[in-house]
């Protein structure tokens, strides 16, 4: 007697319904404005610390959030035990349903496919980040104020064997339209993919 | 099922995490006991881990080919073992798994599990990971199970328990059938719902830690007493 | 009437400005030019009065039934409100009520607190200790004594004989929204405390919040 691998599993489940079950009922949370005001202070140090070098900020930014995505995957995984997406279309729906759902609780639209479908964009509405931010004139044009953002989306899919790109490309704090951040797969980091996980 | 020792393996073979939960008498042999049982040091631990890095990897090579190409028909599906870890009041069982009783901790409302809300850290079946690595080890003495994640980490259970002697499957029964019924697929459902349930700790404990270093041994004391209390509420 | 409104930091300093015209007819009228340059003198002026108030130890009032008062020995209050505040020993001044009420924000508006020559001023604390301060002005010449009674003003406003007439509840709300507008500025983490606030998207707010709440008839 055979059973359809995805028959019983999650997987067979929507996705938006694990995110959404897994954000009400499964993780502990924490009040919005606190969470905004204690990344505006470390954003506004980091200002300060750097003198205004927005380049480096930036680069700063990405790098604690590449710190966090490295070590948040494994929460991911724990939490909701998804298996090995196929490609890149399966990918953007487990992160925009599932990931951004359950730490967030946003939903990013993902638009923008390349024609290899390898590379999409991901429009956020009402960040969490930048609840009360007006940023200052000066650092307008240069500073990805969410780019830790970038940085957790890195980290935490290059533990799971997908060099990727993240970055910016518009947000609302500059004047844009939307904010909208791109991920690009690199390649599949095929020699890491752990042995007995076909 | 109780848990003798537990082993945590990062992607590289490298040892992360080693305990063992039942004592055993250093030296103490029955007259006619051919060996004396030592205790393994942290050398020979660390020796341990890596070898079992590589004799998972062989292992998944040693599939015979008329499995392999059967393959498409295995079902994954780990189902959701209830009370697996988990302190329960009075004396209730789950699905003939081994329950523990109450370990003491007060009562229902006050189950901590870290960033996990509710009264177990996960309550829907899942796929396993591992999938043509190696999933169990039996031997006369012990059975060892060991759970891989999709980021190569390896959970070991060193259990006590023994499995009992397979019977030669019969030429014309298929070997599918009896897959799905035996108490060694359900020993293996068990460990990775337990194996899954330390790997929620871990992901708590010890990569929201910020003082833990990436692919470092384990030194954190939290993470230490969580395990305890869930192989003790295993162990009975 | 025209208004002069300031925001007043915890060191003295300004915060923002802002004058309202008044609107009669075509013509939106401000302040007479001579009395336009005296504005942040009076209002500072009147600064003294409200960090007196600020911190006093027995307030006479809860500030809620009665549109507001001063007055620093006792004065014409006191009777009804005194045993009603004797019974709250901690916190100092208008802090003390606080935690009484259940809009948070009641006792923050001191009212009048102040005239200058038929111009009065009124006052609002934040619970930071922002002061924001109103310069209620007459279209018509000033005139009278500026020897009025220094009492305070009833609900309703009835003012003494010299000073403008002021609705207390219309102002109460403006100076309660333009709290909310101020605290959400404070959210910014780009904000520190005491820097001016220069944004137009906040002059804009206030202006809209002063037509809306502070009708200037005549």
């Amino acid at each position: 007697m055979s059973r359809s691998r995805s028959s019983t599993t999650t997987q067979s489940r929507s996705l938006k319904v694990t995110g959404e079950e897994i954000w009400k009922n499964k993780t502990e949370k924490i009040n919005t404005e606190l969470f905004a005001l204690t990344y505006g202070a470390l954003v506004a140090q980091l200002f300060e610390d750097y003198d205004n070098d927005y380049s480096l900020i930036n680069e700063r930014l990405f790098s604690m959030g590449y710190n966090i995505g490295v070590r948040l995957i494994e929460d991911f995984l724990a939490r909701t035990a998804l298996p090995r997406c196929e490609d890149m279309v399966r990918t953007s729906e487990v992160i925009s349903k599932c990931a951004f759902k359950i730490f967030l609780n946003i939903t990013p639209h993902v638009t923008n496919w390349s024609n290899n479908k390898d590379s999409f964009s991901l429009i956020i509405e009402d960040n969490p980040l930048s609840e009360f931010v007006e940023l200052p004139m000066n650092a307008k044009k240069q500073i990805w104020y969410s780019n830790v953002l970038c940085g957790v989306l890195k980290g935490a899919l290059e533990m799971v064997q997908l060099d990727c790109d993240v970055w910016f490309v518009a947000d609302i704090l500059k004047g844009d339209p939307q904010t909208e951040l791109k991920i690009k797969l690199n390649k599949i980091l095929k020699d890491e993919i752990p042995i007995g996980d076909d | 099922m109780a848990i003798e020792s537990l082993l945590i393996i990062n992607k590289s073979g490298g040892l992360l995490y080693q305990r063992n939960f039942i004592d055993k008498p250093p030296q103490s042999q029955a007259p006619n006991q051919p060996e004396p049982q030592q205790q393994l040091n942290s050398n020979d631990y660390l020796i341990l881990a890596s070898t079992l890095h590589g004799v998972f990897a062989i292992a998944s090579q040693l599939t015979p080919k008329a499995l392999q190409l059967s393959q498409n028909d295995i079902d994954y599906t780990i189902p959701y073992i209830p009370n697996v870890g988990m302190p329960t009041n009075g004396g209730r069982t789950g699905n003939g798994s081994t329950v523990g009783g109450g370990s003491g901790s007060s009562g229902p409302g006050s189950n901590k599990l870290g960033s996990f809300k509710g009264d177990d850290f996960f309550k829907d079946s899942f796929v396993s990971w591992n999938k043509s690595g190696l999933r169990q080890l039996c031997t006369d003495q012990f059975t060892m199970f060991i759970y891989q994640t999709m980021t190569g980490l390896k959970f070991v259970a060193i259990s006590t328990t023994v499995m009992p002697q397979q019977k030669v499957a019969t030429p014309s029964g298929t070997d599918k059938l009896d897959r799905y019924g035996n108490s060694s697929n359900l020993a293996i459902q068990i460990a990775d719902n337990f194996l899954r349930k330390v790997y929620c700790l871990y992901s708590d404990y010890v990569m929201k830690d910020p003082f833990y270093s990436m692919e470092m041994p384990i030194k954190s004391d939290l993470f230490d007493k969580k395990v305890r209390a869930m192989i003790k509420n295993m162990n009975e | 009437m025209p208004q002069y409104f300031a925001i007043i930091g915890t060191r003295d300093n300004p915060i923002y400005e802002a004058e309202f015209p008044s609107i009669s007819g075509k013509n939106s009228i401000g302040f007479p030019r001579d009395l336009k340059e005296l504005n942040p003198f009076i209002l500072h002026a009147a600064l003294d009065i409200i960090e007196d108030l600020q911190w006093q130890m027995n307030p006479n009032s809860g500030g809620v039934t009665t549109g507001g008062y001063f007055g620093t020995g006792g004065n014409s209050n006191s009777n009804s409100n005194l045993s009603v505040n004797n019974s709250n020993s901690s916190g100092v001044g208008f802090l003390r009520n606080r935690s009484n009420n259940n809009n948070n924000m009641e006792n923050c508006y001191l009212g009048k607190v102040d005239h200058f020559y038929g111009l009065s001023i009124t006052a609002y604390l934040t619970y930071g200790g922002m002061k924001f301060v109103m310069i209620h002005g007459t279209t018509g010449d000033l005139g009278g004594s500026a020897g009025g009674n220094i009492s305070g003003d009833d609900v309703g406003g009835n003012a003494s004989k010299s000073a403008v007439q002021i609705d207390d509840n219309a102002l109460k709300l403006f100076y309660q929204e333009v709290h909310e507008l101020y605290i959400k500025t404070l959210m910014n983490p780009f904000y520190r405390l005491n820097d001016p606030i220069t944004t137009p998207a906040f002059d804009k707010r206030v202006r809209a919040l002063a037509r809306k709440h502070i009708v200037t008839s005549k």
